[in-house]
């Protein structure tokens, strides 16, 4: 602290300006002396509530008991001189930063999704104005109201890919295993989809359920309506296995708008073609197991109500009796696996690759399939990836592909396949191939339907395989497309209870056990064992059953829920099942939130939480399949 | 060099023989071709298994399984707990195997190349005639009598792990009776199959086969997709995960341990 003492000063000060020019008088009477006035300064620290970025505080006051000290209680006043805060730091402070790759990369991405996000909002007359003018915010918004206006039925095609409970952790864990598998560390890998511009979220729940079915949820996605768990097509007022409830609450699809706009329409599942998700493509049932007739109780079948394969095989028919004015062609590619259902229950329809002593399960004697190519002469039916391979796309204007009796194989299995099967990329170029002849454009849905199955049987290596054969059939999609007309989306139905646990160090094997940063060796759980990054919550549980890659082998085996000692286990292998918390005779579902992925005109519509039946209506907006369908039934 | 010791073995064996051959004599007394005209695919067979343990008190259970055969199908039914497992021999030598819920109706379907055991379906032999041929072949062969359908061949063979005997129909690829002990003393277990009947009338066969081609099926994969349905969510506690189907021995055709082994399901 300086004290200063003032009183000197001003004495001074009053000598030099007391002159006058009159007589001087006589000296007055000495008076006592005056008080002293002082003056202290006191260093303020960084971060002091007055001066933030360090300063002086001055007080100053009378010194009043003339101690020479100014006590606190002889301070009149306090002002305080601050130093500058930092506004600006320079080049050089901020080198580790700029120089980041990391931060190079984001940089650039800012400047993508800028760009990205221009192309899509910017009508072809406006784009360059937008970009370059400052224009008030209520001129922007005029703007850009007119211009998504513009956008709507710019899509002219729309391929819709549903991985079957392909969660977040499911893409984090595919992208990782598959950047493994091309000798990256892994985390830093992009699956196809994970490039897409614009991407959302979507609540997966059904009317009635918080953890949905595949049902409920595909039926949001193509009708734009939420409903029950359990059934296709139908709106929540439906009873479920009631036949007699579904008149009335039957929902109309983008596949079916799209087909009365007379677009081309196909469909694709690695899954039964029968089963929930691509059956709600094109069928309204009370009960998603009512997949042939065999299926059924008996009062639906007197009721009227027809099974799900029938309802394929006549899907025209079906549509145009619905909805009045309608004149469609029928679905133009049809592709998956459950042949069963379209046969006859006679060992004389067996196909050549049949695995059951009799093939079919239909009990009403009918053979869908030649059903199906008596009303389509047009129409080729393979079962086989001879079969398919002998398809010209170019020719042919129908294909029905029934590669399965029941579910087409894994990925990671499909070579033990007895006739072989195509791929779910392969077949995803054939319906393209196919389906974009047709100057209107198209509808295509591919479904990845054994990503689930994977999971259900507790195996993180089939689903994640086929995940990643997945992403392969949505690369395919986009190499054989043009980004300017036609929306790709790529979503799942719901989740799984699947995790990436523990803290395993950046390039650790996905489906290894964990070892953390800085380690050769397994980390260890408070029980003294290793354990494995991915788990799940519920299920069967552990199994090691080596080079196994049907995942649904587990099942045979007994439930082993809860840790185990993996010490002398090979974690990585296509048998190995991870461990399950609660033991359930197979895995379930989650009630997670899962994503929605989007390129392509009207994608710029994803983003955000979503409720599950917006995928619909971004379809219908981006392609105006409601207009388009509209004037197509005006015009019949 | 088999003749030989056939013979041998026709004289020290002569009372488990006499035992077998009456039972095979009653089962195919309308049978005395020389050579067998009965076809081993269309066929059903009931066997009575006895399990006797000496472990702590001398308990003895008894329970019955019944083969069934039509074409490349085979079946085992279990009465005892209402559970029929089949399986189907594909082209490519691939089984199908197929379990039948016979109390509810209800039938799980797999892929071919299911595991049992926790390997995978190759051994169809196994199936087929409840013993593998590769535990034949372990075998020692005893003695060889009758024709036709009635020739029968005794095997046996003493190891460490125990005693096993196997009284064998070769052109029926059916036990006869089937034996097994482990352990000595108070330690010792046996298991031992009587065929009790056979049956070749293909109707009978047939219907069996078509009644459990009535029940609901639901495909392996698909057991995760329904939580709404009670009897896949309650699947575990119905049996639907089980031990063996003859429980004797393994796809390998070797024993079981003993006191891993349960008839029940």
């Amino acid at each position: 602290m300086k004290n200063l003492n003032l009183t000197l000063v001003a004495i001074a000060i009053m000598s030099l300006t007391a002159c006058s020019d009159g007589d001087d008088g006589q000296n007055g009477t000495d008076g006592s002396n005056g008080a002293t006035s002082l003056i202290t300064q006191t260093a303020l620290p960084l971060g002091d509530a007055n001066c933030p970025n360090t300063g002086v505080r001055i007080d100053s006051g009378v010194d009043t008991d003339a101690d020479g000290t100014l006590q606190a209680s002889e301070i009149s006043a306090t002002e305080y001189v601050c130093a500058p805060g930092k506004t600006s730091v320079s080049s050089n402070e901020l080198l580790t930063s700029v120089n980041n790759e990391w931060f190079l990369a984001g940089q650039q991405q800012i400047a993508k999704a800028r760009q990205t996000w221009l192309n899509a909002t910017a009508s072809e007359a406006g784009a360059n104005s937008q970009a370059n003018n400052a224009k008030t915010a209520s001129t922007l918004q005029v703007s850009q109201a007119a211009n998504l206006a513009s956008l709507k039925g710019t899509a002219k095609n729309m391929i819709l890919f549903v991985g079957d409970g392909m969660g977040i952790s499911t893409v984090t864990a595919a992208r990782i295993l598959e950047g493994q598998l091309k000798g990256k560390m892994g985390e830093e890998h992009n699956l196809s989809f994970d490039t897409f511009a614009f991407s959302g979220l979507a609540k997966t729940y059904n009317v009635d359920a918080q953890t949905p079915d595949s049902a409920g949820t595909m039926t949001a996605m193509m009708s734009g309506v939420k409903t029950d768990a359990g059934v296709i097509g139908v709106n929540e007022q439906v009873e479920r296995g009631d036949c007699s409830t579904v008149a009335g609450t039957e929902l109309v699809t983008a596949l079916e708008l799209a087909e009365i706009a007379g677009k081309s329409t196909g469909i694709i599942s690695t899954a039964r073609i029968t089963h929930a998700t691509p059956a709600a493509t094109y069928a309204k049932s009370a009960d998603r197991n009512w997949e042939d007739i065999s299926d059924m109780p008996a009062e639906a079948v007197t009721a009227g109500c027809k099974d799900i394969a029938d309802q394929l095989v006549n899907f025209e028919a079906n549509l145009e009796a619905r909805i009045t004015g309608a004149d469609v062609d029928g679905i133009d590619v049809v592709m998956g696996g459950g042949r069963r259902h379209f046969l006859p229950k006679d060992t004389a329809f067996n196909s050549p690759d049949a695995v059951s002593s009799t093939e079919g399960d239909r009990t009403d004697g009918r053979d869908l399939t030649a059903e199906w190519q008596a009303k389509y002469a047009d129409g080729v039916y393979v079962y086989d990836q001879a079969g398919f391979d002998a398809v010209d796309a170019n020719s042919t204007k129908r294909l029905m592909g029934l590669f399965n009796e029941s579910h087409m194989q894994y990925e990671a299995d499909r070579h033990n396949d007895i006739a072989g099967e195509p791929s779910v990329a392969q077949m995803t170029a054939k319906a393209i191939d196919i389906l974009d002849n047709n100057d209107e454009g198209f509808f295509l849905m591919v479904e990845s339907g054994r990503i689930d199955h994977g999971h259900h049987a507790g195996s993180a290596y089939n689903a994640l395989t086929d995940t990643i054969a997945f992403s392969d059939a949505i690369t395919k999609a986009v190499e054989m497309t043009d980004m300017s007309d036609t929306l790709i989306i790529v979503t799942a139905d719901h989740g799984h209870v699947f995790t990436i646990a523990g803290y395993p160090k950046r390039g650790n094997p996905i489906l290894g056990k964990v070892v953390g940063v800085g380690s050769e060796e397994p980390a260890t759980a408070s029980d003294g064992m290793p354990y494995t990054t991915l788990g799940y919550t519920n299920g069967r549980g552990f199994k090691n059953l080596g080079t196994e890659t049907d995942a649904d082998e587990g099942y045979g085996h007994d439930i082993a829920a809860g840790r185990h000692d993996l010490s002398d286990i090979d974690t990585q292998t296509a048998g190995y099942h991870q461990e399950a918390l609660v033991p359930m005779s197979s895995e379930t579902h989650a009630g997670e939130d899962v994503g929605i992925y989007a390129q392509g005109p009207g994608a710029l519509l994803v983003n955000g939480t979503n409720e599950q039946s917006v995928v619909y209506h971004v379809m219908d907006f981006a392609a105006d399949l409601t207009t388009q369908a509209n004037a197509a039934l005006a015009a019949n | 060099m088999l003749n030989l010791l056939h013979r041998e073995f026709i004289v020290k064996n002569n009372y488990l023989l006499t035992l077998a051959l009456t039972t095979i004599s009653g089962l195919y007394s309308a049978q005395t071709f020389a050579q067998c005209e009965l076809n081993p695919d269309i066929l059903n067979a009931s066997y009575q298994l006895t399990s006797s343990s000496n472990q702590t008190a001398k308990t003895v259970h008894q329970s019955q399984i019944n083969l069934w055969r039509q074409g490349n199908t085979v079946a085992h039914q279990y009465p005892q707990t209402d559970i029929t497992e089949s399986w189907y021999l594909l082209a490519n030598q691939q089984i199908k195997p197929s379990r039948y819920f016979d109390g509810y109706q209800r039938a799980i379907e797999y892929q071919p190349g299911e595991v049992v055991h926790g390997k995978t379906e190759k051994d169809w032999s196994y199936r087929y005639q409840l013993v593998s041929n590769k535990l034949i072949e372990q075998l020692t062969l005893v003695n060889e009598s009758g024709q036709g359908c009635k020739r029968t061949q005794r095997f046996s063979k003493n190891s460490p792990n125990g005693l096993v005997t196997l009284t064998w129909l070769p052109e029926l690829k059916l036990i006869s009776q089937f034996s097994w002990q482990q352990g000595k003393g108070k330690q010792q277990v046996t298991e031992d199959w009587k065929l009790i009947e056979v049956g070749h009338n293909p109707a009978t066969i047939k219907a069996f086969f078509n009644n459990l081609s009535q029940y609901k099926t639901t495909d392996y994969a698909d057991i995760g997709d329904d939580h709404s349905d009670p009897f896949l969510t309650q699947m575990v506690t119905l049996g639907f995960v089980e031990h063996g189907a003859s429980g004797f021995y393994d796809v390998q055709g070797h024993a079981l341990e003993a006191n891993g082994h349960q008839h029940s399901h």
